[in-house]
């Protein structure tokens, strides 16, 4: 119901009535009450300060006056304390702010210690851990040596056990090389059985010939003949029985030589001319044999090889060469079958050969110096070896081992053997001679000079020594008594083994001499019969005539073997 | 409106001046000189006479210092009143300044209430808040409010500070928009000389039909007397505030903004002085 202007009526009237009313109760009396409060505030003021000083000096003067110097004494007093406390705000702020830094001071090398603090532990952490780690390191190395030092002691023992095994080893080869051997030696001994068996035929055979009386005449022959063919024959069929399982074993085209017994001649025809020479051996040749059946001729030199030759048309062919010397040869001698040959050696053996496969049989060792002499004794059953060492040895062929041995008192050149004679030439210009059935000496024969060699005639009647004053003698073994001495002009013993032989019937000596020439002495009469000059240029060492006297060969120190005939 | 606002200012910021005389029955060791005044007129009487009651208690002993309480020409002045309501009722058409007799003895039991500390008066002046909202908006917008709300209304009602006290009243201030007014007005209407304290009764701000009401249809239901008819003399004062509002005032703008700090629409009916 209000209208704007009825409402603006009663606003305005208390607007106007409320102004009114503040003028009238507020405005007059507010700056009057402000006033009269300040009075008395101030009234109050003087009252304490009156009070103030009564209490402390009463003999005051009237106030006003006192009150006023008390006024400005008391201005200066509050300006003086102002002031000291503002100093002591001052001092209060500077002490404050240094305290502030100390603080912080304090607070970094707090903060620093715990750092270091920290790093430490860290520090002492990883000590530890590494003390640890060391520690694990030593046991492990511990253990590491404690199996190497087991490890190298396996080893030790191991080695030991190898070598003990080796030596085991060895010993096992060996004893199994020697069985072979000796099953090998078992086997030839078992082969030569029947070898055997035929060559005592044979010498029954041979003994029955001999007995029937040899005339010059060819007459003789056929008789010879006669038998020879039967033993021969005999010989032979014997001979291809025992060889054939032989024959099966060789591989070589050429099994064996030829060993049928030719014809059988007595009469040595003196030799005239050289037929045929060739240097048979790469060093110098030693020695030189015929074979009994006067088909093969063995040389043996100082290559160490003895070789043998067949002599076809007049000229030296080779025919097999024997191997097995360790050392040059010295002397070759043929067994009375013609079957084995025995060489002795430098190399302190002898050795022995059969012919039929050309296989070494027996190496006869024993001597302990160079052998010079290895004669057959009794057929193949037993052999003489003489050496530098001054012994003679028998061995007993079948087992391949020495029975006796004789001591000399100088070492032996030669040796020769009879049926129970040992005959041997020394070094001390003696001739020693054995008996073997006492096993003693019997007789010496002194010489001039040493004793190069030694041969005996095919009736084992006369002894032929070569010595080195240049002399040959010729001794009857049964009165023991000088027969001849064979002496010549120009003729020099080239060395202490040059070797002179008789021929074949007896009847003749022949001898190489140092320059070369072959000298040749009639027996009987004792005169020089003959001086062979021929194509050797240095000292010949050993001759050899043939059995059937046909031929003679002589071998010299520069390899030269030299075949003469006498036309 | 800016005289709304000045209204609200003017009414905040007005003062009584007083001159407070120490009782003669009262012991002093010398002369008490009166102590005056400015007291605002929306506070009450023990928020604001601090400096009093230390001017006085020099001049007195100790020992004789009771509780303090004020009389004006013999009549005991009630401190749950706001200041401006007891000048209003007892002396708005005497000389100024107010003066009171400041009494240290003898505190009449049977017509004041002890008012020991200021936390009485606090509880009272929220109390009576509490009440007007309760009228106005069924306790709906204090009960909202925290703690710190009230708290914000107390400790500007003490500190004068009009801004901070009316940041938080102006809530207390808002009606609904299709309601047009609070559902009650918060009134008292007060007489110097009765037996009753005050009349408080239900009133709405809008009448029935829809249309407003004003300060004369508030009294004529209330106190009639109060509303002379035109040909007889007026026999009453209608005082809010220390003016006299015009009876076409609404008394929804007059809630609004001639409510004292608690809210409440103080009236005093003053008889005419008859002179």
């Amino acid at each position: 119901m209000e209208t704007p202007s009825s409402g603006r009526d009663w606003r305005k009237h208390i607007v106007r009535q409320l102004q009114h009313r503040d003028r009238r109760q507020k405005l007059h009396f507010e700056d009057l009450i402000h006033s009269y409060n300040q009075l008395l505030m101030k009234s109050n003021i003087v009252q304490l300060w009156r009070d103030k000083h009564l209490a402390a000096t009463p003999s005051l003067s009237p106030e006003p006056q006192n009150v006023v110097s008390l006024q400005s004494t008391h201005r200066k007093e509050l300006i003086e304390m102002y002031q000291a406390n503002g100093e002591l705000v001052q001092e209060v702020f500077s002490l404050s702010k240094q305290h502030k830094h100390r603080e912080e001071d304090l607070q970094v090398s707090h903060s620093r210690l715990v750092e270091l603090e920290v790093r430490l532990s860290e520090l002492e952490g990883e000590r530890e851990r590494l003390l640890e780690r060391f520690e694990e390191l030593e046991k492990a190395n511990a253990r590491v040596k404690e199996d190497y030092d087991n490890l190298q002691q396996l080893y030790r023992s191991q080695w030991e056990q190898l070598l003990k095994r080796e030596v085991e080893g060895t010993e096992l080869i060996q004893s199994m090389i020697d069985i072979k051997v000796q099953a090998a030696r078992d086997l030839n001994y078992r082969n030569e059985k029947p070898k055997r068996v035929q060559e005592k035929n044979l010498k029954k055979d041979l003994a029955v010939v001999s007995r029937v009386p040899i005339s010059m005449d060819t007459g003789v022959f056929p008789p010879v003949q006669k038998l020879l063919p039967e033993a021969a024959r005999h010989q032979e069929i014997k001979i291809f029985k025992p060889f054939r399982s032989s024959r099966k074993r060789a591989n070589t085209s050429f099994i064996g030589v030829d060993c049928s017994p030719t014809n059988f001649c007595s009469v040595a025809r003196i030799p005239a001319k050289v037929r045929f020479s060739l240097e048979a051996h790469d060093g110098e040749v030693n020695a030189v044999k015929f074979s009994p059946n006067s088909k093969i001729l063995a040389t043996g030199g100082s290559d160490r090889k003895v070789k043998l030759w067949d002599i076809v048309g007049g000229m030296l062919q080779l025919v097999k060469i024997l191997e097995g010397s360790n050392d040059g040869v010295t002397s070759i001698e043929f067994d009375p079958s013609g079957l084995h040959l025995l060489a002795g050696s430098y190399d302190n053996t002898a050795r022995l050969w059969s012919l039929k496969d050309c296989e070494l049989k027996h190496t006869l060792s024993g001597h302990s110096a160079k052998v010079t002499a290895a004669k057959f004794k009794f057929y193949c059953r037993e052999a003489v070896t003489g050496s530098h060492d001054r012994t003679i040895k028998v061995w007993d062929l079948r087992k391949a081992a020495c029975v006796s041995s004789i001591p000399l008192p100088s070492r032996c050149s030669d040796i020769v053997c009879s049926d129970y004679l040992i005959i041997s030439g020394h070094f001390d210009e003696k001739v020693r001679l054995w008996d073997t059935r006492s096993g003693t000496k019997t007789d010496e024969i002194p010489l001039q000079g040493k004793v190069t060699s030694l041969d005996i005639n095919s009736e084992r009647t006369q002894l032929l020594s070569c010595s080195r004053d240049d002399l040959l003698k010729v001794v009857d073994l049964r009165m023991n008594e000088t027969r001849q001495e064979l002496r010549a002009e120009g003729f020099k013993c080239g060395a202490d083994w040059t070797k002179a032989i008789f021929s074949p019937d007896g009847s003749y000596a022949v001898v190489g001499s140092s320059d070369g020439v072959l000298y040749i002495w009639d027996t009987l009469t004792g005169k020089l019969e003959t001086s062979l000059v021929g194509q050797h240029k240095s000292s010949i060492n050993a001759v050899s005539w043939s059995l059937s006297g046909e031929y003679v060969v002589s071998v010299d120190r520069s390899r030269l073997a030299s075949l003469w005939t006498d036309c | 409106m800016t005289d709304d606002r000045d209204v609200l200012r003017d009414v905040w910021f007005g003062r009584i001046p007083t001159c407070f005389t120490l009782s003669q029955d009262e012991i002093t060791e010398r002369e008490a000189e009166p102590y005056y005044l400015l007291l605002p007129r929306v506070s009450y009487l023990m928020l604001v006479t601090d400096k009093a009651k230390k001017h006085f208690q020099k001049v007195m002993r100790q020992e004789d210092v009771g509780e303090m309480w004020f009389e004006y020409e013999g009549v005991p002045l009630k401190w749950h009143y706001p200041i401006g309501l007891l000048f209003d009722l007892h002396a708005s058409n005497t000389a100024l300044p107010w003066n009171i007799i400041v009494h240290f003895k003898n505190f009449p039991e049977s017509e004041l209430l002890h008012c020991l500390t200021k936390d009485a008066v606090e509880a009272h002046f929220m109390s009576c808040i509490k009440e007007a909202d309760a009228l106005k908006h069924k306790s709906q917008v204090i009960n909202e409010m925290q703690k710190k709300d009230h708290k914000q209304l107390w400790m500007g009602l003490q500190n004068d500070k009009f801004d901070q006290f009316w940041a938080i009243n102006r809530k207390l201030m808002e009606y609904p928009t299709e309601e047009g007014g609070f559902r009650y007005i918060p009134f008292r209407i007060y007489q110097p000389l009765n037996e009753r304290p005050f009349i408080q009764k239900l009133f709405r701000p809008i009448s029935s039909e829809g249309h407003p009401h004003n300060l004369g249809d508030l009294l004529k239901e209330m106190f009639p007397a109060a509303v002379t008819p035109e040909d007889m003399e007026k026999q009453y004062q209608v005082v809010i505030h220390g003016i006299e509002p015009m009876l076409e005032t609404p008394v929804q703008w007059l809630s609004e903004h001639l409510s004292y700090p608690d809210n409440f629409l103080h009236i005093s009916i003053i008889p005419l002085p008859r002179d």
